[in-house]
């Protein structure tokens, strides 16, 4: 017999699962701390990557420039210029990256909560089923 | 107004019945434009401009994830500027590369922004894009919108000035049609301020829907086109934004009125039936604002047919009527009785000696028994195992 409550958790759970919960699960893998270190990672490698292809495009378009004064450039100024607007750049972006995937995994951990707590009830619910269909079992015996 | 949320369940009944099919269909009339939009920009590339071909990535990017998706049409792109030149494909995907890595990671869902905007802002409704996310999305929206805004005037600037660049490229040096496009990008004020304005629009519009006001939503999209249309005559009178003020003004409008259509079929509320609850629990004190969404049923159609009848077939429906009245009026006749033949008399109560009651008539014998009161939580039938198969 179909049991309306129990169908309407399975829908509320498949729906979870669709949408926010493939994220949610693959990330409850992590502890906090790693997930946002593993994240800080990511974003210093992108965020190296992203400042060489900036400085590529900036020294192609100073190129004639930079030929004509090759000899006479500082390049020790420059060079720790570059390097300052860099860590600038990364401290920037892994604060705020930092604080970010911090909120997204605590909330994500609250969905997950609601998440279990669903699957509880339903473990729950077929448990009282099989007890029942062993009851009537006995009985037609 | 009534008709007007029945064809919206109507709408949505159809949606929710045939979904798949119609996100389908939509992705591909959507990117079949992208792509042909893109060829008219800068087609050079023959193969790839084909009909056939741009056929053929619609329909293959219609069923392929939407990050997929921006990144073939990306591909699709510097391909086609790959044939006209081969510095300029190679500076919008560096310049693809630069955004995704420093804002666009970040974005992961919003990535179809990025190639939405460029496509308004070619039929003249650029303007949809920042007040529905606003409306619908969130802050980060921002992102994509401004680097959406980017990729367009990158790809006009390249577009307007290809063939003079080539030019001047074959004159003399290569690297001057790359330093033309990079200096009209960067010393661009009308795109910045145009980023600015989206992300205005975009802020302001989330802050006045999440307010705690009746139709909050509607009267942000008012507030954000107010903030569009102000903004752009601002703009105008100190950059030459490239757009008049007439087409901003019904542009503006016209996205507005749509934005509200949007927001129409998304969800209707009813202000004036909301309750304002208050309670708490063990932690909190809660006070709770419940407005009701407004739904419409279809009308239930009721087919009421008409069948015409001569008055031949109502003289023989009446003869069979009363054939049938009198072969049930004597089996009543006759089941009665048999009834009286088999009821045995009542006994006679004992009675003190001296006095005698009449015996009953027959008449009374046979009235039926009288029935004793039913209890209290007994049904008034008894329920067939067989009844529950009729509800399957």
């Amino acid at each position: 017999m179909i049991d309306p409550k129990k169908i309407r958790l399975m829908t509320k759970l498949a729906i979870y699962e669709k949408q926010e919960g493939e994220e949610d699960i693959s990330i409850g893998k992590y502890y906090r701390a790693d997930y946002v270190r593993m994240n800080i990672l990511k974003t210093i490698l992108a965020v190296t990557f992203g400042y060489l292809l900036l400085l590529l495009m900036i020294v192609i378009y100073h190129s004639e420039f930079l030929l004509d004064n090759a000899l006479v450039l500082n390049y020790s100024l420059i060079g720790r210029k570059l390097l300052g607007y860099y860590l600038f750049l990364l401290a920037v972006y892994i604060g705020a990256v930092g604080v970010g995937y911090t909120v997204s995994y605590t909330r994500s951990r609250e969905r997950l909560a609601k998440y279990y707590k669903m699957l509880g009830r339903l473990k729950k619910i077929e448990e009282q089923e099989m007890h029942r269909k062993e009851l009537e079992e006995d009985r037609e015996d | 107004m009534i008709v007007l949320f029945e064809i919206r369940a109507k709408l949505t009944e159809l949606y929710q019945k045939y979904s798949f099919g119609i996100l389908t269909a939509c992705k591909f009339f959507l990117l079949f434009f992208a792509f042909s939009e893109i060829k008219s920009s800068v087609g050079y590339f023959e193969a790839l401009s084909k009909n056939s071909v741009i056929f053929l990535l619609s329909v293959l990017c219609s069923l392929l994830p939407s990050a997929l998706t921006v990144l073939i049409v990306l591909f699709y792109l510097v391909l086609q500027l790959w044939k006209a030149s081969y510095l300029m494909s190679l500076t919008v995907l560096v310049v693809c590369l630069i955004l995704y890595c420093f804002f666009l990671r970040y974005t992961p869902r919003y990535g179809s922004v990025v190639v939405a905007m460029p496509l308004l802002r070619k039929i003249g409704f650029p303007y949809l894009l920042p007040l529905s996310m606003g409306l619908f999305g969130n802050l980060f929206t921002i992102i994509p919108t401004c680097c959406g805004v980017f990729v367009y005037y990158l790809i006009a600037i390249i577009r307007e000035n290809i063939v003079t660049l080539q030019q001047m490229a074959d004159a003399d040096n290569p690297l001057v049609m790359y330093m033309e496009v990079i200096d009209k990008l960067v010393k661009n004020p009308a795109m910045y301020l145009t980023m600015f304005l989206y992300a205005l629009v975009i802020v302001v519009v989330y802050f006045v829907r999440r307010l705690n006001m009746d139709y909050a939503f509607e009267i942000s999209i008012g507030v954000g086109t107010g903030v569009m249309i102000l903004g752009y005559i601002i703009g105008t009178l100190k950059y030459d934004m490239g757009v008049s003020l007439v087409s901003v003004l019904l542009s503006s409008l016209v996205s507005a009125l749509l934005v509200y259509l949007f927001l129409f079929a998304y969800r209707v509320l009813r202000y004036a039936a909301a309750e304002n609850v208050q309670f708490e629990d063990d932690d909190y004190y809660y006070y709770v604002r419940a407005v009701p969404k407004i739904k419409a049923d279809m009308p239930k159609r009721t087919v009421k047919k008409v069948i015409t009848r001569t008055v031949a077939s109502f003289e023989e429906e009446d003869e069979e009527e009363e054939e049938g009245l009198e072969d049930a009026l004597e089996e009543i006749g006759k089941a009665t009785s048999a009834r009286d033949m088999e009821r045995p008399l009542r006994p006679q109560p004992a009675q003190p000696q001296g006095t005698q009651k009449a015996q009953p008539s027959p008449s009374a014998q046979s009235q039926p028994p009288v029935r004793k009161p039913r209890p209290a939580g007994t049904p008034l039938y008894e329920e067939d195992e067989d009844d529950e198969d009729d509800y399957k």
